[in-house]
């Protein structure tokens, strides 16, 4: 599951800035501009900091299945993401230091601490602004390897190499500045997966454009799709909702009759 | 500095003016995803293997046709990493010293008639992610390419040339800065010589060896050697060379290759094709030579099998991969007989990689694939993940799924199916054929015959049943010696008269009883050139008549649909002949059609389905060095010829297929790929849609289905689902904003799952979506802004809403037709069985594309499975024990959570109280509540996540029994049918048990007021289903 937001980009506001010139934009030269040109379309920096935090109910529909889903994020690089599949939620978690979760369908309420290989995932996911801003600072490198037809239509190929190597590509539509593909690379246990996002339905909130829709496919086929219902920005979020919970408190009476039944099982 | 607002603004202006241009062009085609289908049960050609020496896990393949693929697991999966570039390759070598870069040669180098031409030499720095070209952009064809071990930026790179023509990029080129720039440092002495292999001394790099040969094909004739020919040697890093003669034979050379010993860089291998062509050996750095072997697969076909390998550790083992593979362990004194292991791995073989650590570990390119070996050869293990088969024609049948048949270059005839249980599987495909697979079909009334053949007009019927295959060519008749046939026989079947095949030679031959005898119905309708009659002679120092410079042959039969009596054909040497009476006159119409060159091949001809006058023609020059395309329309039996070829359409031609429906919708397949025009052939548009650059030699459309399936030259065959979207996209909705197009009826299917774990290593071809397909056309890409796709059924009512689809050009969505799962109840474990709704129920349903404001409608159809002849009665059965079962679990969802809610309360309440009457009626309310959830659910610790067997409650009965009857499209079975009213009864008991237990709630909660404590209260059903909504 990767619901990411990192193509949190700035509003704009429609009714703003009608007498704008367009269409004598330079196309863009480096990878500077181009990350610049998606920020402004992001409607700048300023505006997309002004977002501590973000609480998107979403569902995910993957193979004709769907289930609802809640992520939360928060400055500076926390991330709290539920799935929801009968009455079972599925947390995955991460405080800036620990990366969790919890998986009740294999039997276990207890929270487990992530592999190193999983945790990656969701570290990036808590970068609410995406690898590509304020890349040096992250040590992340941001390259420019030209322009690239996607779904149709023409888009900034950029090259962003994590701090811990791993690479993705981000597609920059050059009409509109905005993400419309990001494709990562993760290598898992030795292997390489490589997953193709692709970003749509972009919505305002709170002046910071943010797709509605993200669509994983893996060579070309749909894993799923991820589509936000609802958004509120800047709501206040305990920071204890991203910290790794202690083990799961037993229920008190069932819990005593329970022990009693597996006995007579046994 | 413009802000962010102007950017906002800036594409919402521009969107608002866009003014559309109604012009096919391949973006709007590019959201029909072609899918690819193998076989790779398999292989093609290969003609590069390199891995990294230090992590021998990371392998490149280059196959002949099939682009470049990259595996990091040893070789259990590849991923292909090439795929907007000819998959044409030639050389593929990994930068030792940091194996991220990888250089790719395009253009195969072992020259046989049917390859196809590269585009240049090509750099990754990333380990194939990206890559640029960085020379040699006319070379058509490298066939080694060597880096310097020492230095990276120093790279050598063998170019072939052109093979049909004198002039492009020949010789050795070298490199010094990384492929910036390039110096060309060894020139043959004239325009038809290239390098055709270069070998660097380990120890002390800047001593190179290169060979130099001299070669020309065309239509009718393979030439191997002359003057340009010769082994040469370098000790300065390529500044100056010296021939190198001693030892070797005098008199023109043909092919040479060359092998350095890697632990004794002294000792130098080279076959050399001659007069007496064999292994020749060097012990002083290639100074003077001594002729070793002239055994069979030392010296067998130089031109075709041109890789010399020495084992990393030992330089007296030396690998000769020739027909098979053969190796000497004595220095090329003896070799092994006809290989190791015979019949284990594919014959003709092409390239080999020695471990450099492990000198047992062999990976071996072959026309058949890759294969590796961990014991030096003893034993092989086929590569099963690689689809790079080389079909030249492709047939269908009606089956349901339809199967796909074709002819296979080196590979034989095979058919497979068009979806398979989880996908299409190695073991989905069938082999019937043997040699050069070519024309193959099944017979259009009998489903036990297949029609196949191979090389050179080897005519066969296949009997499926019984796997017997019976040999019906035709044979020389009074006069003839022989029968002149193509490479690649023409083979055809009367679309008006389905027992009547039409074969053809230098005549036409048909048979009217499924070739148990043939008659000729014609005259010579070639040109009958005796000047281009040589393939005896054809091969230059080796002579090598395999067929494939037959010539003065037919090449195209083409019947028409409409009258029996017209039947278009055309041969190899430029003629163009139509008859309009069976066979008893016939008139040659090539110099009535403008613009082609005499004596150009006819590759295709497309005989109307619209109109008996009209016909396609295509003409492919590419073995005479013309590349142009050349494509035709007649309207009157060829007496006049349109040109449709435009500057959009790339690649020699090799195919046109008219659409089954629409007149005006036609497909191109040419060397460089796959293009539709929509309007007659005025305007071309490539299709890009999940195809990699490969040639499209032959293409079918599935009647039915509407499908477009591709026999690709290197990636076997793909398919381009339902293009009847296509026949939609007129002007007005090309110049609409949305268009929703009605695609063909989806089968309302359940999907089998088939118990196969077998690994990583086997490919799986796509399977057709089993969900309904939504077409729409879109006029230009929409991010910004709300945009769904809601689905409504006949009655109006909203069944489905999914996430909008965005792209410009026709989008493809998919709708799994389920109606929402019902609400379950929460028990230990997964219920399964809820996990998908009910099938939604067939019949027409109402797409609604929602674009903000805007909404565009359209009709989509989820029509019964033809193959399942379920009464309406049944699929009502069906739907009507879904409805009740889905009702039930609900109902018990609501009481599971009711029940549970009240027990929660006072258990609360009891803890607040202390050891009180009042708390010990709230905790037996509780435990008699406890006691009746047991029943609702499992409780038990769950197996693997499924609830515990023996746990089995209301629950778990009721979504079993709704996936069961789910899980099937026709009537319940009676126990079934019989088994729900059985569980409705225990739902209604169960409601009654609660009602009872919670009948004294009032005074309990009378009694907790008084103690300032919240009454106990279970939601309401009203409550209940909001709260489940938010």
């Amino acid at each position: 599951m990767r619901l990411s937001v990192k193509g949190l980009f700035a509003a704009a506001s429609m009714a703003l800035a009608a007498t704008a010139a367009f269409g004598e934009e330079p196309a863009a030269k480096t990878a500077d501009d181009v990350v610049a040109k998606f920020i402004a379309a992001r409607g700048g920096m300023e505006k997309m900091k002004a977002i501590q935090s973000l609480e998107m109910k979403f569902k995910a529909n993957q193979q004709g299945l769907e289930f609802p889903g809640k992520m939360d994020l928060k400055r500076p690089g926390k991330m709290r993401l539920e799935m929801t599949i009968q009455g079972k939620t599925m947390v995955q978690g991460y405080d800036g230091k620990t990366a969790w979760m919890i998986m009740p369908f294999l039997g276990s309420p207890d929270p487990q601490v992530m592999s190193a290989d999983e945790a990656k995932e969701v570290i990036e996911q808590a970068d609410m602004d995406g690898p590509m801003v304020d890349a040096k600072a992250k040590g992340n490198t941001v390259e420019l390897l030209g322009q690239e037809d996607v779904e149709g239509s023409p888009a900034y190929k950029l090259k962003v190499t994590l701090k811990n190597g791993d690479i993705s590509y981000a597609y920059i539509d050059t009409d509109t500045g905005l993400e419309v593909k990001e494709t990562s690379k993760r290598k898992k246990q030795g292997s390489e997966i490589e997953v193709d996002s692709y970003f749509t339905n972009y919505k305002p909130v709170n002046g910071v454009l943010i797709p509605f829709t993200i669509e994983n496919k893996v060579q070309g086929k749909s894993m799923g799709q991820f589509t936000v219902d609802d958004v509120a920005a800047n709501v206040p979020i305990d920071d204890a909702i991203f910290s790794m919970p202690a083990a799961a408190p037993k229920a008190p009476a069932p819990a005593e009759k329970e022990k009693k039944t597996e006995k007579d099982v046994k | 500095m413009r802000s962010a607002t102007a950017w906002f603004a800036a594409a919402s202006l521009a969107a608002a003016a866009w003014a559309p241009a109604a012009k096919l062009d391949s973006a709007a085609l590019a959201g029909l995803r072609a899918r690819a289908i193998g076989p790779a049960a398999f292989g093609g050609r290969i003609e590069a293997i390199d891995a990294s020496g230090k992590n021998p896990k990371l392998i490149y393949v280059g196959a002949a046709g099939g682009g470049v693929w990259k595996s990091i697991d040893g070789g259990v999966t590849f991923k292909p990493v090439f795929e907007k570039f000819t998959q044409s390759i030639g050389a593929v070598a990994i930068d030792q010293a940091h194996p991220d870069t990888v250089w790719v040669g395009t253009g195969e180098g072992d020259t046989r008639n049917s390859v196809s031409i590269g585009s240049g030499l090509y750099k990754t720095n990333d380990g194939g992610d990206d890559w640029e070209l960085v020379g040699l952009a006319d070379s058509e064809r490298i066939a080694r390419v060597a880096v310097d071990p020492s230095d990276s930026n120093t790279v050598y790179a063998a170019a072939l040339g052109h093979l049909w023509s004198d002039g492009g990029e020949r010789g050795l080129f070298k490199t010094s800065d990384g492929g910036r720039t390039w110096k060309k440092v060894l020139v043959g002495a004239n325009a038809s010589t290239g390098c055709s292999d270069v070998a660097i001394d380990p120890k002390d790099p800047k001593v190179l060896y290169a060979a130099l040969w001299d070669f020309r094909r065309s239509p009718d004739f393979f030439r191997s050697g002359g003057a340009g020919s010769g082994l040469f040697r370098s000790t300065d890093g390529g500044e100056h060379w010296a021939r190198l003669r001693q030892g070797l034979p005098e008199g023109e050379l043909g092919r040479i290759a060359i092998a350095v010993a890697p632990s004794r860089p002294r000792t130098v291998y080279a076959t050399v094709e001659s007069k007496k062509t064999g292994l020749y050996r060097s012990d002083d750095g290639g100074e003077s030579w001594r002729l070793v072997s002239t055994s069979f697969n030392v010296g067998v076909r130089p031109f075709y099998f041109s890789h010399l390998a020495v084992d990393p550790g030992n330089p007296e083992r030396v690998y000769k991969p020739g027909f098979m593979l053969t190796v000497s362990e004595d220095g090329g004194k003896s070799f092994s007989g006809s290989g190791f292991n015979f019949g284990s791995y594919h014959s003709d073989t092409h390239a080999l990689w020695i471990d450099p650590a492990n000198g047992d570990h062999l990976m071996l390119g072959t026309d058949g694939g890759v294969y590796a070996t961990w014991d030096r050869g003893g034993h092989w293990m086929f590569v099963r993940t690689l689809p790079v088969a080389q079909p030249y024609r492709v047939a269908l049948d009606d089956e349901e799924p339809y199967h796909v048949y074709g002819g296979f270059q080196d590979n034989g005839c095979w058919y497979g199916p068009s979806s398979g249980a989880g996908g299409i599987g190695n073991d989905d495909w069938k082999n019937f054929g043997f040699g050069d697979g070519m024309y193959t079909f099944p017979d259009p009334e009998d489903p036990n015959i297949i029609y196949w053949e191979y090389q050179g007009g080897e005519i066969y019927k296949f009997f499926k049943r019984t796997r017997e295959t019976k040999q019906i060519r035709p044979y020389p008749q009074k006069g003839d010696k022989t029968l002149r046939f193509n490479w690649e026989s023409p083979l055809a079947i009367s679309p008006t008269e389905p027992r009547t095949l039409y074969a053809g030679a230098q005549y036409l031959f048909a048979s009217t009883d499924r070739g148990e005898s043939w008659q000729q119905i014609s005259g010579d309708l070639t040109t009958d050139n005796s000047a281009l009659q040589r393939q005896v002679e054809s091969g230059g120092l080796t002579p090598d008549d395999s067929s494939a410079e037959n010539h003065c042959t037919i090449y195209v039969i083409a019947p028409s649909p409409l009258d029996q009596k017209v039947i278009w054909v055309g041969t190899d040497d430029g003629n163009l002949q139509v008859t309009r009476d069976g066979g008893a006159h016939w008139q040659n119409v090539v110099a009535r059609v403008p613009g082609v060159p005499r004596g150009t091949w006819v590759s295709g001809i497309e005989a109307s389905r619209f109109d008996a006058g009209t016909a396609y023609a295509t003409f492919d020059g590419h073995a005479r060095g013309d590349m142009h395309t050349y494509v035709y329309r007649t309207t009157d039996f060829g007496q006049t010829w349109t040109p449709l070829a435009t500057a959009d359409v790339q690649g020699y031609a090799h195919v046109l297929r008219e659409d089954p429906k629409s007149a005006s919708l036609l497909y191109l397949g040419t060397e460089q790929g796959l293009y539709i025009s929509i309007d007659g052939g005025k305007e071309w548009a490539q299709f890009t849609g999940n195809l990699p650059k490969v040639p499209v030699r032959d293409i079918a459309i599935h009647p039915r289905e509407s499908d477009l399936v591709l026999a690709t030259h290197g990636r076997g065959f793909y398919v381009v689902d339902d293009v009847s979207v296509l026949r939609q996209l007129t002007p007005e909705v090309l110049a609409s904003e949305v268009t929703v197009l009605s695609s063909r009826p989806t089968y309302l299917r359940i999907p089998f799952q088939e118990q196969a774990w077998n690994g990583d290593g086997d490919y799986v071809g796509e399977n057709p979506s089993d969900s309904v397909v939504i077409d729409f056309y879109r006029s230009k890409r929409r991010l910004l802004g709300e945009s769904r796709i809601e689905i409504d059924d006949a009655s109006g009512r909203k069944v489905a809403t999914l996430p909008g689809s965005n792209r410009k050009g026709v989008n493809r969505v998919l709708w799994n037709p389920h109606l929402k799962p019902p609400k379950t109840a929460v028990g230990a474990g997964l219920a399964v069985g809820a996990l998908f709704g009910p099938t939604a129920p067939v019949g027409t349903y109402t797409v609604k594309v929602i674009d903000g404001e805007k909404t565009y409608t359209g009709k989509v159809t989820l029509a019964p499975d033809p193959r399942l002849r379920y009464s309406e009665a049944d699929i009502a059965a069906r739907q009507d024990a879904l409805i009740r079962l889905y009702a039930m679990q609900e109902d018990l969802a609501y009481l599971t959570d009711a029940v549970t809610a009240v027990r929660e309360q006072a258990e609360e309440r009891a803890g607040k109280l202390g050891r009180t009457a009042l708390s010990k009626r709230l905790r037996k309310l509780s435990g008699d509540l406890d006691t009746l959830h047991k029943t609702l659910v499992t409780t038990h610790p769950p197996l693997e996540g499924m609830p515990a067997d023996a746990d089995r409650q209301l629950r778990e009965w009721v979504t079993d029994l709704f996936g069961a009857i789910n899980g099937f499209g026709g009537r319940p079975s009676a126990g079934q049918l019989a088994q729900i009213p059985v569980l409705g009864n225990r739902l209604d008991a169960a409601r009654k048990d609660y009602e009872k237990l919670v009948a004294p709630l009032p005074d309990l909660n009378r009694d907790l007021s008084k103690k300032s404590l919240a009454p106990l209260a279970a939601p309401t059903r009203e409550q209940w289903e909001k709260q489940q909504a938010s």
